[in-house]
């Protein structure tokens, strides 16, 4: 969640302003750097002219206004501080918790210097990921984009004594911008230090950073709408966080439906319900109306065992045929598809958490005439479809990390 | 042989390939460490260094993985651009060259092959996409459908000619190095560090086949926890020059409730519910001998062994009872 606010005199008055105001702040689905050294570099060395400070750093928000940023301030719960009196701020901004920066996670485990390898059967690399975390935001505040934020957590030993890899960065952003949320995106104190030092290396990575935020600095939550056919009906999403996470993962697109939401008119489009906590009255009826129509109902009793069993049997479930996206090669890759508010155009986002490039094939619900890929890397392309049983098939050249594919028709093609 | 409840710790220090005294280091020299991993193969691949010279370390890492990833463009029978996929598009009608890295995997993979009396086998995947299929829709093939991927299915149907040309001789035969691709890539990044003068490094595939050179500085290997499904107490083992791989027929619903290794004698899923972990000299052995140990029993199992230096098979069972092929301790 983030606020406009104009003058922000003490912590108190913040989030009261906080609670006044959030619900009239346009989404925008945007990342925000944070910037926590005392020392900040000027905003064209950057070239960002917004900066996110925590709350409790007083002379890097004064340091940061002198500089003419835009500053908004992390709220900071844990470690509450003073903001300057009468500092003008564009606002403050209050991160959900429970967010991880995303990678894909070795099976490593170190310890103090120490490493130690687990042997067993390989399997499919596990990717920390925030897709199902956003969707779950989202659905508790529809008229609101989720502000998430993470601490750096090393992905290996090596990364504990230089902080994210250039590429950890990149991946970082891309998810906020192929979900829909907004990021407050924190600078490892290492970066920060070598950027004010004015470092060509940090300079070079820095550029490339630069690249990706303008990549996903776009009006995707207002354009665009997220494409479901699967719904899962839950009171309390978060507690079958692992179940959705792990459909996230098997690149299974859904919306979740509060038990006291659900109406026909609702499960209109949906191919397949899952019943997480069980709808009473009304809702239950509406339940069972999409049943005889022909609508797929799968109800969990209990809690699961083994939620990664179930996204899969859920994809089976589904079927072939009623799949928004499959994907081949693309075993690192998790996509998002959207439909714009206006037309006919059919969005994905790819995000490649491997971060190498990749051949990704895309298999998308539809026919359409017009494939047009863009990339950070890569720029803009068409890339030539093929048709079958109703979908558009297509491939990727080479995923990096992130990019996104409009498909439309002929002359009709809105981005 | 040697029986274990995994209930005690078993700490065993390998000492395969070379036997020498445990290297610690110049005293007052501290190594640095670099850690990199990097995706292929349809898994993650780890690289761990302790080296003099960070900078060294960091290249000597990245081309290792350069060359692993590079690897997985050439063995790969999933991309429809890799090398194995140029050979199997046209080396069915006349003998075709290919890139030397996918020769000399093949050329190991026949090799075990013939010594396993072809237990071993790179073309085993029509017979497991028969079995796939039908275990996605709850029901065993039928006698037919198995005839039909049996005709697919023998490494005869390979012919090679050294030192580069490969033959197809059959119409539907396929090749999937699943169970070798791994530990010949795991092998190649070691030697890529080895002539980069590395002495202290591991590389792990997944943690499916590993390989360690050296130690870690002031340790007498690298440690190594072997995993199994429902075991309350690891195995531990310290790898020095040596690599280990894993294989079951668990812990995968790819291939249906049996998993996902058919028997070529059997044309069926391999029976085992035992854990199997090969310790050998070389990533590229211990990789195929995993696979190939999980379809037979303990006495082929050791006929087979027999016939490589330096080679030790665990035997780990689901109650978590250890069998180790090597001899017992005096």
């Amino acid at each position: 969640m983030m606020c406009s606010a104009r003058s922000v005199v003490s912590r108190s008055a913040c989030f009261a302003l906080v609670l006044l105001v959030c619900s009239t702040r346009l989404a925008l689905a945007e990342v925000f750097v944070r910037w926590d050294l005392n020392q900040v570099p000027s905003p064209q060395s950057l070239g960002i002219s917004t900066l996110v400070v925590r709350g409790a750093n007083g002379k890097t928000i004064k340091a940061a206004l002198a500089r003419g940023y835009r500053v908004y301030v992390e709220a900071d719960a844990a470690k509450p501080g003073p903001a300057p009196a009468g500092a003008s701020m564009a606002g403050v901004i209050a991160p959900k918790h429970g967010a991880k920066w995303p990678h894909v996670r070795t099976n490593w485990v170190t310890k103090n210097k120490d490493v130690l390898q687990v042997t067993g059967r390989s399997s499919q690399p596990w990717i920390e990921n925030n897709a199902a975390l956003i969707r779950i935001l989202q659905a508790g505040a529809p008229n609101a984009t989720p502000v998430v934020t993470y601490d750096w957590q090393p992905i290996t030993l090596s990364d504990a004594d230089e902080g994210p890899s250039l590429e950890d960065y990149l991946v970082a952003i891309a998810e906020s911008g192929s979900f829909g949320g907004d990021l407050v995106l924190p600078l490892h104190e290492r970066f920060q230090k070598r950027l004010l030092a004015g470092e060509p290396d940090a300079r070079a990575e820095w550029t490339e950073i630069k690249r990706y935020l303008e990549f996903y600095s776009w009006d995707l939550v207002n354009r665009y709408r997220p494409i479901a056919n699967i719904g899962v009906v839950a009171a309390q999403p978060m507690v079958w966080f692992e179940a959705m996470n792990l459909m996230a993962r098997h690149n299974l697109p859904f919306a979740i439906i509060p038990p006291d939401k659900l109406n026909e008119a609702g499960l209109e489009n949906l191919k397949l319900v899952i019943v997480l906590d069980k709808p009473i009255g009304q809702a239950l009826a509406a339940l069972d109306a999409f049943g005889r129509k022909g609508g797929k109902v799968r109800t969990v009793d209990k809690a699961l065992s083994d939620p990664n069993a179930f996204a899969l049997e859920m994809r089976k479930l589904l079927g072939a045929d009623d799949r928004v996206i499959d994907i081949w090669n693309g075993i690192t890759v998790l996509t998002a598809p959207y439909a714009a508010h206006e037309g006919g155009t059919v969005l994905v986002t790819a995000l490649n958490y491997a971060h190498q490039p990749l051949p990704v094939q895309l298999r998308v619900k539809g026919t359409f005439s017009v494939v047009h890929y863009e990339s950070p890397e890569d720029g803009v392309s068409l890339l030539s479809p093929q048709h079958r049983n109703g979908y558009t098939e297509f491939v990727l050249p080479a995923l990096r990390v992130g990019g996104r594919v409009f498909l439309g028709q002929t002359g009709r093609m809105d981005r | 042989m040697r029986c274990a409840s995994l209930a005690i710790f078993v700490t065993i220090a390998l000492r395969i390939a070379n036997p020498g005294t445990v290297e610690q280091g110049n005293p007052g020299t501290t190594l640095s460490f670099i850690h990199q991993h990097r995706y292929a193969m349809g898994t993650v691949f780890d690289v761990a260094i302790y080296h003099e010279s960070r900078a060294e370390a960091a290249r000597a890492a990245g081309a290792a993985l350069d060359e692993i990833v590079r690897l997985d463009r050439v063995l790969s029978n999933f991309k429809a651009d890799s090398d194995l996929a140029d050979l199997l598009r046209r080396g069915r009608t006349d003998y075709v060259a290919v890139e030397p890295s996918l020769y000399d995997v093949l050329r190991e993979a026949q090799s075990f092959s013939r010594l396993s009396n072809g237990r071993f086998d790179v073309t085993i995947a029509p017979l497991v996409g028969v079995w796939t299929l039908a275990a996605s829709n709850g029901r065993d093939p039928s006698d037919a459908d198995i005839a039909r991927a049996r005709r697919c299915v023998g490494y005869e149907k390979i012919e090679m000619a050294a030192p580069d040309r490969i033959r197809l001789a059959s119409d539907c035969v396929e090749i999937d190095l699943g169970g070798i691709g791994k530990g010949y890539a795991v092998d190649r990044g070691i030697e890529i560090l080895s002539k980069a003068g590395i002495r202290h490094a591991t590389i792990s595939a997944g943690g499916s086949s590993i390989a360690a050179v050296g130690t870690p500085p002031g340790r007498q290997g690298w440690p190594v926890s072997v995993g199994t499904e429902g075991a309350s107490h690891p195995i531990s083992l310290t790898l020095r020059d040596a690599s280990i791989s894993t294989s079951s027929q668990t812990g995968s619903s790819d291939a249906g409730l049996r998993g996902p290794i058919v028997d070529p004698r059997t044309a069926a899923p391999a029976e085992s519910r035992t854990t199997i972990g090969v310790i050998a000299p070389r990533a590229t052995v211990s990789d195929a001998l995993s696979t190939t140990l999980l379809m037979m029993s303990r006495e082929e199992s050791r006929t087979l062994l027999a016939r490589f230096d330096g080679v030790t098979a665990y035997w780990i069972s689901p109650d978590g009872r250890l069998e180790s092929s090597a001899p017992e301790p005096r």
